[in-house]
């Protein structure tokens, strides 16, 4: 009898568990942090690169601006990735993603990346050459132009392709530039998770950013 | 406490085993009922598999890794970079094409080799000696570093509506609608350099037009 209502009990748990389980098979994996800034022109910092898994679809490490608040325009974002499934050949990469002002979307791979080491990498538009810039360091890996030049939120975080995937970045001296203004340290103001992804401030400004 | 109480608390408690009891029954009258259960209990246990796993995952943000110290920038990884299998001529192009192509899009109908061999016109195949010289080609893109610059590279524009699974977006978005999708793959290692939407235009074309 005993048995018969704790399997009963598990009945209904089940049918209130089942979507959850669900909804967690589907889906990506993120975790953003954000910061909304008039005239915003570029946003960098300092990544870990850690040791990735092999084996995911994709895992990566956004750093990056948004035309509008929403995001759902025009973006550009650098960082690293790496992954199995996009051809990518489950190496540590740069990359630049970016959804265009006409609204096509574009994806670059800029170079194999170390495991363990910290880069600093900086997405911007330059006013003097007139053009998108991601950087690495010291270096102009890809530049390229589109309509927009100016946006209203900056982002940091990590991603991953499946819900529930492998998510692992630090970030540390999260900076913007603003038109007329240099670089200006900041912590981000509020943040968006999917799929198992956490993300909470570290360091004396800086972010750690996992799932799941 | 009476002893009125304590008979009050049996009665509710023998009331609430029959109702249980009774829903039992019913339950286990039918066969398809039991096997549900059976399949509802599993999928249960999947998921505290799952949450156990996510519990015992090795990273965790207590291990942070100290902050980067000043200094000159790590040396360069490139003698390191992935050598995959060269693409040597326009078949292996389009077959590689096709193989990013089932990865990063979502097409009402599949790609195939047959359905390109059926429609030529869907598929244009260029090789380039140079990345940025296909960026020149089309996109006006600039590489800073020589080594990443100087890679040959075959331009496979497959065209055709295709939702591409878009790799970023900063939690905004994870596809994007598009009526063509070009692929840059190296002639090297086969490797994705890169993935564009839309039909592109040659620059060359546009000058003309001007």
């Amino acid at each position: 009898m005993k048995n018969k209502f704790m399997l009963s009990l598990v009945l209904v748990a089940t049918l209130f568990i089942l979507p959850v389980s669900i909804a967690l098979a589907q889906g990506q994996a993120y975790a953003f942090g954000y910061k909304n800034l008039n005239l915003l022109k570029g946003v960098r910092v300092y990544l870990w690169t850690g040791t990735p898994p092999n084996g995911q679809a994709w895992t990566a490490a956004p750093v990056g601006m948004c035309k509008y608040v929403s995001c759902s325009g025009a973006e550009i974002e650098t960082g690293w990735i790496k992954g199995t499934e996009y051809g990518l050949g489950d190496q540590l990469h740069q990359y630049m993603s970016r959804t265009l002002d006409t609204g096509g979307y574009e994806f670059v791979s800029l170079g194999t990346l170390s495991e363990n080491t910290w880069y600093q990498v900086k997405t911007m538009w330059s006013d003097s050459a007139h053009r998108w810039e991601v950087w690495l360091f010291n270096n102009v890996p890809w530049y390229g132009w589109d309509s927009w030049q100016r946006g209203e939120v900056a982002a940091v975080g990590s991603e991953n392709r499946d819900s529930g995937g492998w998510m692992g970045v630090w970030g540390w001296h999260p900076e913007y530039a603003l038109t007329g203004v240099g670089w200006t340290l900041y912590n981000y103001d509020y943040l968006a998770t999917l799929g198992g992804g956490h993300i909470i401030h570290a360091y004396d400004f800086g972010y750690g950013a996992w799932g799941p | 406490m009476t002893s009125a109480m304590v008979l009050g608390d049996r009665e509710t408690s023998i009331r609430s085993s029959r109702i249980v009891d009774y829903l039992w029954r019913c339950l286990m009258k039918s066969k398809v009922a039991r096997y549900l259960l059976i399949a509802i209990v599993s999928l249960l246990a999947a998921f505290v598999g799952t949450l156990i796993a996510g519990a015992v995952s090795p990273w965790s943000p207590t291990s942070a890794p100290p902050p980067p110290t000043p200094g000159p920038p790590p040396v360069s990884v490139s003698d390191t970079a992935p050598r995959g299998n060269p693409v040597t001529n326009r078949g292996e192009a389009i077959r590689r094409a096709l193989f990013l192509d089932s990865k990063w899009t979502v097409r009402e109908q599949p790609l195939t080799e047959e359905r390109i061999t059926a429609n030529p016109d869907m598929v244009i195949v260029e090789p380039y000696a140079t990345r940025q010289e296909a960026a020149d080609a089309y996109w006006g893109d600039g590489f800073g570093d020589p080594e990443i610059a100087s890679e040959p590279v075959w331009v496979v524009i497959i065209k055709g509506k295709a939702s591409v699974r878009a790799v970023g977006g900063l939690g905004a978005q994870e596809f994007v609608e598009a009526d063509a999708v070009t692929y840059v793959i190296s002639q090297k290692t086969g490797l994705l350099l890169q993935v564009s939407t839309g039909i592109p235009h040659k620059r060359s074309d546009d000058h003309r037009k001007d």
